[in-house]
């Protein structure tokens, strides 16, 4: 059944704890009437928990793209123009490329010869919303949409596939989705690139 | 029909608790499962295989394993080899008693990624004392540096706090950074099991925020050294906190039995959460996992849609991904109504928090 594109989403799942209707902090500045101190106490313990670390103010929704030096894994809260060193660039590796080792890569799309595969170490899981990712290394969750979904399904079908050979995974999902854009093609090679292990690009030295 | 509605929930839990024993060598005061030193009518060997392969089939993520004390079943090493042959991942927790060289090994060539050893106190007065048998701290820090040496990815602490231990929650962060453990989870005692008898032990509103703040310090003080959390209840998590902001709107809030999650008990049984025995969802003896988790009446009740019994649900932006609170909160003082309005008192009238607060490294 064809359904409507929609762009490629690859994210983590995000789960909070509690329901925003019980949040005592707010409770407690309204009793305490005074600055946000107790807020300061409450909102800074949350050191090394899986989140970017970096203390800009900004509060956009953007993905991180800041450089600081955090191991995180997750988006960053602060995102947009800020220019902390924020670790941006996180890659959930759903994908894996074999390559050349003597070859430098500089753009792994570009080159032939090259084939990508499903990660061995993540778990893939077809969900009503798209598909649910499991890196099974780290125990982190990832969510995709329909989309995305189709396309790890493509290369697993394809039991891995020619870089050279996305140009066919782009007319799949042409065949597949209505109402897809012109770039189609851009967009799901810059997807396909995302999900890529950056570790398993070698670089000739 | 709102009747009909539901909430976000997955096809499959993320992970499963497994008690794959009620059997424990210790009688802690605190024990959740309610473990006993003789149990009749466990899972057998073929049983748990046959989990096992379920579990697989149904593609979750990760497996935790805990009890009682797992590594007492005599056929524990051949439930490691069945995980590891089935590719999933696994979680183990163990009081460490019997952790040597050999164990090990095993678990270090196991799928297991993650090796908590539960840790009460940063001395073995307080440790032994919730534990009920002398010499159990010692085995517990033994084992862990015994796993330390090995090749196993990560290794932590659940630290359960009590009215007993609350005070050494800093110096437990600073014996763990020494042994080279990674991370340490804090988790309030929940009145659960054979918590009930030892009312004692819980948590006061006030206690609450001590921990809030003994966390809080330790993270500044070691934080960069070693991973420590406390479970839902003691203060917000990241996403949560963007959350309430509004700046995000999460896939899961709240209560995540039944959603994300599930437990399976020593007989088979499917149960929500680890902290929840009853009702039970559905007997493995009898029905299939996947079955259980997609048609079991009690987990579809905890996937409704909330609207029709909370007003302040009916047009909430959350209410689709928003379980709301833990059904069985009442020992964290936070969540239900009369004692979230007791913490406020206490905050509201307690000055030495609030001077306290404001000499901390937090303002």
């Amino acid at each position: 059944m064809v359904s409507k594109f929609e762009a490629p989403i690859l994210r983590l799942v995000t789960t909070a704890d509690g329901p925003v209707c019980f949040d005592v902090t707010k409770e407690a500045e309204q009793v305490l009437q005074k600055d946000d101190l107790l807020n300061s106490a409450l909102g800074n313990i949350v050191g090394n928990i899986p989140f970017c670390q970096c203390q800009c103010t900004c509060e956009c929704m953007a993905p991180c793209t800041c450089q600081c030096t955090c191991e995180c894994t997750a988006p960053c809260n602060c995102q947009c123009t800020c220019e902390c060193k924020g670790k941006g660039d996180v890659t959930c590796a759903a994908l894996t490329v074999e390559n050349d080792p003597l070859v430098e890569i500089i753009n792994p799309i570009e080159r032939t010869g090259e084939k990508i595969s499903l990660n061995a170490s993540f778990m893939f899981r077809q969900e009503k919303f798209g598909g649910f990712l499991f890196d099974k290394q780290n125990f982190v969750s990832y969510y995709c949409n329909s989309t995305a979904w189709e396309i790890f399904q493509f290369i697993q079908r394809k039991k891995g596939l020619q870089l050279k050979d996305l140009k066919i995974l782009s007319d799949h999902i042409k065949r597949t989705f209505d109402g897809t854009p012109q770039d189609l093609n851009v967009l799901i090679f810059a997807f396909v690139h995302g999900c890529m292990k950056k570790s398993s690009r070698k670089v000739r030295t | 029909m709102s009747e009909s509605r539901q909430i976000s929930f997955l096809s499959a839990p993320i992970y499963v608790w497994w008690d794959i024993t009620q059997q424990c060598n210790f009688s802690c005061k605190h024990c959740y499962s309610n473990a006993q030193k003789t149990v009749k009518d466990e899972l057998t060997t073929t049983e748990v295989f046959g989990i096992i392969e379920q579990l697989k089939e149904a593609q979750i993520g990760f497996v935790y394993i805990l009890g009682g004390e797992p590594l007492i079943r005599p056929d524990f090493s051949v439930i490691l080899d069945k995980f590891r042959d089935t590719g999933i991942p696994l979680m183990l927790n163990t009081n460490g008693w019997f952790m040597n060289e050999q164990m090990g090994r095993k678990i270090a060539e196991s799928s297991v990624k993650h090796l908590r050893f539960s840790l009460d106190g940063s001395t073995a007065q307080t440790h032994d004392d919730l534990r009920g048998v002398n010499g159990s701290y010692e085995r517990v820090i033994n084992g862990i540096k015994i796993c330390r040496s090995l090749n196993i990815p990560k290794i932590s602490c659940s630290y359960t706090v009590t009215s007993k231990s609350i005070k050494e929650i800093e110096s437990t962060c600073e014996l763990l950074v020494e042994l080279g453990v990674d991370a340490v989870q804090f988790g309030p005692l929940a009145e659960t099991g054979r918590a009930f008898a030892h009312p004692e032990l819980t948590l006061s509103a006030l206690d609450t925020q001590e921990l809030t703040r003994n966390i809080g310090q330790s993270i500044t003080k070691f934080g960069k050294k070693i991973q420590i959390y406390s479970v839902d209840g003691t203060y917000d998590r990241p996403y949560t906190r963007l959350a309430k902001k509004g700046l995000i709107k999460p896939d899961f809030m709240g209560c995540q039995a039944g959603r994300t999650c599930c437990c399976i008990d020593w007989k088979g049984n499917v149960l929500p959460c680890i902290m929840w025995r009853n009702p039970v969802a559905g007997s493995l003896r009898k029905t299939s996992f996947k079955e259980i988790w997609g048609k079991s009446p009690l987990f579809n009740n905890l996937r409704r849609h909330r609207g029709n019994e909370y007003a302040e649900c009916q047009n909430c932006k959350y209410s689709d991904v928003c379980a709301r609170e833990c059904p069985l909160s009442p020992s964290q003082n936070t969540h239900s109504t009369n004692d979230r309005i007791a913490r406020l008192e206490v905050l509201e009238k307690n000055t030495q928090i609030r001077q306290c607060v404001a000499n901390s490294e937090f303002c």
